[in-house]
C-alpha cells in the first residue's frame, strides 16, 4: 500500500461525526450552562487587575497604528529608537515598518522612490542578521517586506520616467536606478549565500545519519532531508518562499539530530 | 511567496481565535458558540475514535467543552503572564485526551478499546452523509470499520498522534505542546503510527 493510499484510507475517518440534533441541542444545553455561571464577579475582578495589559502591547495593526500616531505627534525619541533597532519578530519591528510606510506616504513621488530603496537596504540588513541567527519566520517576514519596497520603488521610478524629463534631474534618476539595481543585486547575493549554506547544513546532517540507531527516526530524518533538498531545488528557480522552507526543514533535522 | 502568504492566513485565523477566546474569558457565550461550532465535529470525532462508543463519545464532548467553559471563566483570576492560553486547539484536544484517559482508567484499562470492535451497523450510525444510498453508506461504513480496527491497533499515543496530524490536520508543533514533547519525537511517532497502521491494513 502507498503511502497516499493510506492516507487516504485514514482520512475516510473524517466521515464520522456526530449526530445533527445532538450537536444543536448540547450547544443549548452548554450556552444554557453559561448563562448560569457566575462570571459578573470574574469579569469585574479582571478589570480591576488589568491595569496595563501586557497583551495590548503585542503586535496588532489597531496597536502599531495607534502607536505610530503617537510616536509621530509626539516625536518620542525612545520609542522611536526602539523600535530603530528591532529586527524582524521583535516586538517593535511591525511598529517600525508602520513609521516606514507613514513616512512614504507623506513624500513626493522623487521622495517615495528614494525611501522605499533605502528602506529595501534595511530590511536587507536585517535579513543578513536574522538569517545568521537561522531564525525562518523573521527570514520570511524580512524577505516579503523587502520584496514590497524594491517592487514599489521600481514602479514609482518607472512612474518617474513615464512624467516625462524634466520632472527629475537626470543625474537623481540615474542614482536612483543605481541604488535599487545595487540593492536587488545585494540581495541576490544573500540569496545564493543562503543556498549555499542550506546545501551545506543538508550535507553535515547527511554524514551524522550514520550515528542514529533509531531506525524509525533515521527514516523520518532521511523523509525530512530529502523535502529539505526538493524545497531547495525549487527555492533555487526563484522560489524565495520555499528557500525558507528548506531553511526551516533543515533546521529542524539539525535539531532531532543533537 | 506563497509559504507567506500561508503563514500569514494561518496567523490571521489564529488572530481570530484568540480575539473569541478572550471574549469567552469575558463571558461571551456568543464567541463560545462559535469556538464550539468549529471543533465540535472534530473533537467528537476523536473522542469516539478513542471509545468506540457513540454515547459515551457524545456524553465526554459535552464534558469536554464544559470544562473548557469552566476554565476559560477561571482565567481572568490569574495574574497576567500565568496561565495563558497560547494556542487554543492544542488546549481543547489536552482537555478532551485528559478525559479519554480518565474514562479508561475508571474502566479499569489502558484505552486501546480492547474488546471493544465497532462493528459495521454502529459505524454506519456516526456517518452524517445522507447524500449516499444505504448500500454506498454500508459500503462507506465497512471501510471505516476496517480503517478503525487497524488504528485500534495503534499502541500508545502514535494513535492519538495519527488522529491529530491526518484526521484533524493540527501541526507538529501544535501535538509536540499536547503532548509534552519534542516535534523531532513527534515526527517519528507519526512516522511509526503509519508504519503500525499499514501493517494492518494490509
Amino acid at each position: 500500500m502507498t503511502e497516499y493510499n493510506l492516507e487516504d484510507k485514514i482520512k475516510l475517518l473524517k466521515q464520522i461525526k456526530p449526530d445533527n440534533e445532538w450537536k444543536k441541542s448540547t450547544r443549548a444545553f452548554l450556552l444554557s450552562e453559561c448563562q448560569s455561571a457566575d462570571l459578573e464577579q470574574n469579569t469585574e475582578q479582571a478589570r480591576n487587575r488589568f491595569w496595563i495589559p501586557m497583551r495590548l502591547f503585542r503586535f496588532r495593526p489597531a496597536m502599531a497604528a495607534a502607536l505610530v500616531i503617537i510616536f509621530t505627534i509626539t516625536g518620542c525619541a525612545y520609542g522611536l529608537n526602539i523600535s530603530k533597532r528591532s529586527l524582524p519578530g521583535d516586538m517593535f519591528w511591525n511598529v517600525k515598518v508602520s513609521l516606514e510606510k507613514a513616512q512614504v506616504t507623506f513624500s513626493s513621488l522623487e521622495g517615495k522612490v528614494k525611501l522605499e530603496t533605502e528602506f529595501a537596504g534595511k530590511r536587507l540588513e536585517e535579513l543578513k542578521i536574522v538569517s545568521s541567527e537561522e531564525k525562518p519566520e523573521a527570514v520570511a517576514q524580512a524577505v516579503e517586506n523587502f520584496k514590497i519596497y524594491i517592487n514599489e520603488a521600481k514602479e514609482g521610478l518607472e512612474n518617474l520616467e513615464k512624467e516625462g524629463p524634466g520632472k527629475v534631474k537626470q543625474e537623481t534618476y540615474a542614482a536612483m536606478t543605481t541604488a535599487i539595481t545595487t540593492t536587488e543585486v545585494e540581495y541576490e547575493l544573500w540569496r545564493q549565500d543562503l543556498i549555499g549554506e542550506i546545501e551545506a547544513k543538508i550535507i553535515e546532517t547527511q554524514e551524522k545519519l550514520g550515528e542514529i540507531e533509531d531506525e524509525d527516526k533515521l527514516e523520518v530524518l532521511n523523509i525530512l532531508i530529502k523535502e529539505a533538498e526538493a524545497l531547495l531545488e525549487e527555492g533555487k528557480l526563484g522560489d524565495d518562499g520555499k528557500l525558507v522552507e528548506a531553511l526551516e526543514k533543515i533546521l529542524e533535522v539539525e535539531r532531532m539530530i543533537d | 511567496m506563497i509559504y507567506v502568504i500561508n503563514r500569514v492566513e494561518e496567523a490571521m485565523n489564529k488572530g481570530e481565535e484568540k480575539r473569541l477566546v478572550r471574549e469567552v474569558q469575558a463571558g461571551s457565550q456568543e464567541s463560545f458558540g462559535r469556538l464550539y461550532d468549529t471543533y465540535i465535529d472534530s473533537i467528537y470525532r476523536f473522542i469516539y475514535l478513542k471509545t468506540s462508543s457513540k454515547e459515551d463519545a457524545q456524553d465526554l464532548t459535552s464534558q469536554a467543552f464544559l470544562r473548557v467553559w469552566e476554565t476559560l471563566a477561571e482565567f481572568p483570576e490569574a495574574k497576567p503572564r500565568e496561565k495563558k492560553i497560547r494556542n487554543f486547539r492544542a488546549f481543547l484536544y489536552q482537555i478532551a485526551r485528559n478525559l479519554v484517559i480518565d474514562y479508561w482508567r475508571e474502566r479499569g484499562q489502558k484505552g486501546d478499546v480492547l474488546g471493544r470492535v465497532a462493528d459495521i451497523a454502529e459505524t454506519a450510525g456516526v456517518i452524517e452523509d445522507e447524500s449516499q444510498n444505504l448500500e454506498e453508506k454500508l459500503k462507506l461504513a465497512s471501510d471505516i470499520a476496517q480503517v478503525k480496527k487497524a488504528l485500534d491497533k495503534i499502541k500508545g499515543d502514535s494513535k492519538d498522534v495519527i488522529i491529530w496530524y491526518y484526521l484533524d490536520e493540527l501541526s507538529i508543533g501544535e501535538i509536540a505542546r499536547i503532548l509534552g514533547k519534542s516535534r523531532g519525537a513527534v515526527r517519528v511517532m507519526v512516522h511509526r503510527g503509519l508504519k503500525e497502521a499499514r501493517k494492518w491494513l494490509k
